[in-house]
């Protein structure tokens, strides 16, 4: 249940920070494939990501930040 | 804006709802050219700075607000040439840099002891200051950011040697930029410890976000920047200028009732709640005197509070401070539209302050157009209260702003006088009146601006401008602007009025024509522009001229037909004068003209 709950708050995010519609699945998201998703846009997703889900992330996890299933492997190892 | 209350709770945002908001706005105001752009450079990441500053500035101001971030560490060249950097007029800029981003090695050698670095410093930077220096009058208002805030964390934090050298640094960083900004009115120097006075965290320095983003900063401390720096630009040119405020008095300007307390037991002074009402009332004087007109409304007997004016030592504001006084049974909102007559300013430019929400309910239900702030019930809690408000932000203000209370004083004397007069007519015709019209100089920037900015009722256009703006207009070939101001026997009027014509070849062009409300109904609009036309030029062409209808501002066009001007091309606000003719159609007005 805390991990559905703390899925939908990661897609939550990628979704508003990358305008993702939601009828776009987010399997194959990452850094290469998606128009909106750069430095800038990561920066963002770590501010928003700390916030809702109230974590700090280390350097080396945010390096990893270059897809979704990524970014979901990193928060799910904390 | 409709009616509102103020809601005195602060905003409160957080980082990353700041920055979703500045997304959502965009997404909805993309395809709408903006209002008002403000463009940010810096030796640093600006990026989440920007949006913060955008965020805040969509959620104050009532235009289109778009900000751009110019090229990373472009800051010497942007400073020269900022207008390739940034895709619209941009009416601010925003420079936000750090010493050790751009003399690294330089500032940790100083601070260990070198001062052989201090001298290179000066030099790396010396291309900045000059470019702040020579920042001209007709670029866009400025801003920039005044050394760091921490020193480097590579020098031992704790050397008071260390800290004392860094203190030196940042006073000689400021002297310099202050020297360079002197006599400038388009910019202005901001510190980080000014920007980060309302942040709780003690730590604004993130080694992680300098790192990987090349961003110094933590989230919370790049949205306090953010706000801190739009509150500011609203403040410069956005704000919401209210001309009056109206005042209830128990439980506002003092504390309990005075009808029921005396005038000796009310709540005013030195000790316990008192302190707080005075504090208050020394807020609303300072507005006063930056030229918000001051207005009592209050049901209470009028002896009991001419008393407590009178009599109490302890009140810092005076009777004559307020042009008018409402002191009766009667309803608020009647009382408030007979200030608004008496005055002759409409109610969306007033402010109405309580402490019932009773009162404040009826006044703001029975008219749309005023807003309202309710006064606290915890007295700790009411100074502040209006400068926390948006209403009364404008940080400039003309000489005619200071003086506005005995306008509006003389303006009551010529009421008195029109109520003893036979006619309207005589009224006018006894007045004495005079009017004075001239080119518009540089010295005059402000006032015309803010008469561009503040005034609804006769406004040809309504289009709002800025300083920089009506400068870059003005200094166009073929554009020339008039001045007018207006005195008659009961006293000055001041600068009443602006008139910019401009040649189009064909014809003449009248981009603005508009004069303060407390001057109309007096033929002075007439007068005016003859003495425009007339000072343009000889050569008499067609005028034309577009007029752009708002809320408020019926009483243009009406004047357009009764001087002479005729619809053209099928289009009921176009406008067009074929001929010419004297409008001093009683001789009621001398000008300056016929004064020499």
């Amino acid at each position: 249940m805390y991990a559905l709950k703390m899925m939908d708050k990661i897609e939550s995010v990628l979704r508003k920070v990358l305008e993702i519609e939601q009828d776009q699945s987010l399997a194959d998201l990452s850094l290469g494939t998606w128009k909106n998703w750069d430095s800038l846009a990561t920066m963002q997703i770590v501010i928003a990501l700390e916030e809702t889900l109230e974590i700090r992330f280390l350097s080396s996890e945010i390096s990893q930040f270059v897809s979704y299933e990524d970014i979901v492997r990193v928060i799910s190892e904390r | 804006m409709g009616s509102k209350v103020q809601d005195l709770t602060r905003q409160n945002t957080t980082p990353a709802s700041s920055l979703e908001n500045w997304r959502r706005y965009n997404a909805e105001n993309a395809k709408l050219d903006p209002e008002f752009t403000v463009g940010i450079f810096g030796t640093f990441t600006t990026n989440t700075v920007a949006s913060h500053i955008g965020s805040k500035l969509a959620y104050l101001a009532d235009k289109i607000v778009r900000v751009e971030n110019g090229s990373f560490q472009q800051q010497y060249a942007l400073i020269n040439n900022y207008q390739s950097e940034f895709s619209h007029d941009a009416s601010h800029l925003v420079l936000l840099w750090r010493v050790e981003d751009l003399v690294q090695l330089d500032l940790i050698n100083y601070l260990n002891g070198s001062d052989l670095a201090l001298s290179t410093i000066e030099e790396s930077l010396a291309p900045l200051f000059i470019g702040i220096q020579a920042w001209g009058a007709e670029n866009p208002t400025l801003i920039v950011s005044v050394c760091e805030v921490h020193l480097p964390e590579s020098v031992n934090q704790n050397s008071t040697v260390i800290q004392g050298r860094f203190l030196n640094l940042q006073n000689l960083m400021q002297s310099k930029l202050s020297a360079c900004i002197r006599g400038k009115s388009n910019v202005s120097l901001t510190s980080w410890s000014s920007m980060l006075r309302d942040t709780r965290h003690s730590e604004n320095r993130d080694r992680r976000n300098l790192e990987l983003f090349h961003d110094p900063f933590t989230s919370e401390t790049s949205l306090a920047i953010g706000v801190s720096l739009a509150q500011s630009i609203f403040g410069q040119a956005l704000a919401i200028n209210k001309k009056v405020l109206i005042l209830d008095c128990d439980n506002t300007l003092w504390g309990g009732v005075v009808g029921e307390v005396g005038v000796d037991g009310i709540e005013l002074g030195p000790d316990s709640n008192g302190w707080y009402f005075k504090l208050f009332q020394h807020e609303i004087k300072s507005l006063k005197e930056r030229g918000v007109v001051l207005a009592l409304c209050s049901k209470n007997n009028i002896d009991d509070v001419r008393e407590v004016f009178a009599s109490n030592k302890e009140m810092v504001l005076k009777w004559e401070d307020f042009v008018a006084h409402e002191v009766n049974w009667d309803s608020k909102p009647s009382n408030i539209l007979k200030i608004s007559k008496q005055l002759n300013i409409l109610p969306d430019d007033f402010v109405f302050v309580d402490d019932s929400i009773f009162e404040i309910s009826t006044v703001v239900a029975a008219i749309s157009d005023v807003c309202a702030i309710q006064v606290p019930n915890i007295p700790s809690e009411i100074p502040g209260i209006l400068s926390v408000s948006p209403f009364f932000k404008s940080t400039g203000h003309s000489t005619e702003d200071s003086n506005r209370t005995d306008l509006l004083i003389s303006e009551n004397s010529r009421i008195l006088a029109q109520q003893v007069q036979q006619s309207y007519e005589e009224f006018i015709q006894n007045l004495e009146l005079a009017i004075s019209v001239r080119p518009i100089k540089i010295e005059d920037i402000k006032r015309v601006t803010q008469l561009i900015n503040k005034t609804n009722q006769f406004n040809l256009t309504s289009i709002r401008r800025t300083e920089i703006q009506v400068q870059k207009l003005l200094g166009q070939p073929g554009v020339r602007g008039y001045i007018a101001s207006a005195r008659d026997k009961f006293g000055a009027y001041g600068s009443i009025g602006v008139c910019i014509i401009v040649d189009e070849v064909e014809n003449l062009f009248l981009d603005s024509f508009l004069m303060s409300c407390r001057a109309l109904g007096r033929e002075l609009e007439f007068v005016f522009l003859d003495e425009a036309i007339r000072q343009y030029g000889d050569t008499f062409k067609q005028i034309k001229a577009a007029f752009n209808p708002t809320k408020k501002n019926a009483p243009t066009s009406n004047f357009l037909i009764e001087y002479g001007f005729e619809p053209y091309e099928s289009n009921e606000n176009q406008f067009l004068l074929t001929g010419t003719a004297s409008h001093n159609r009683a001789g009621h007005i001398v000008t300056e003209h016929q004064h020499e």
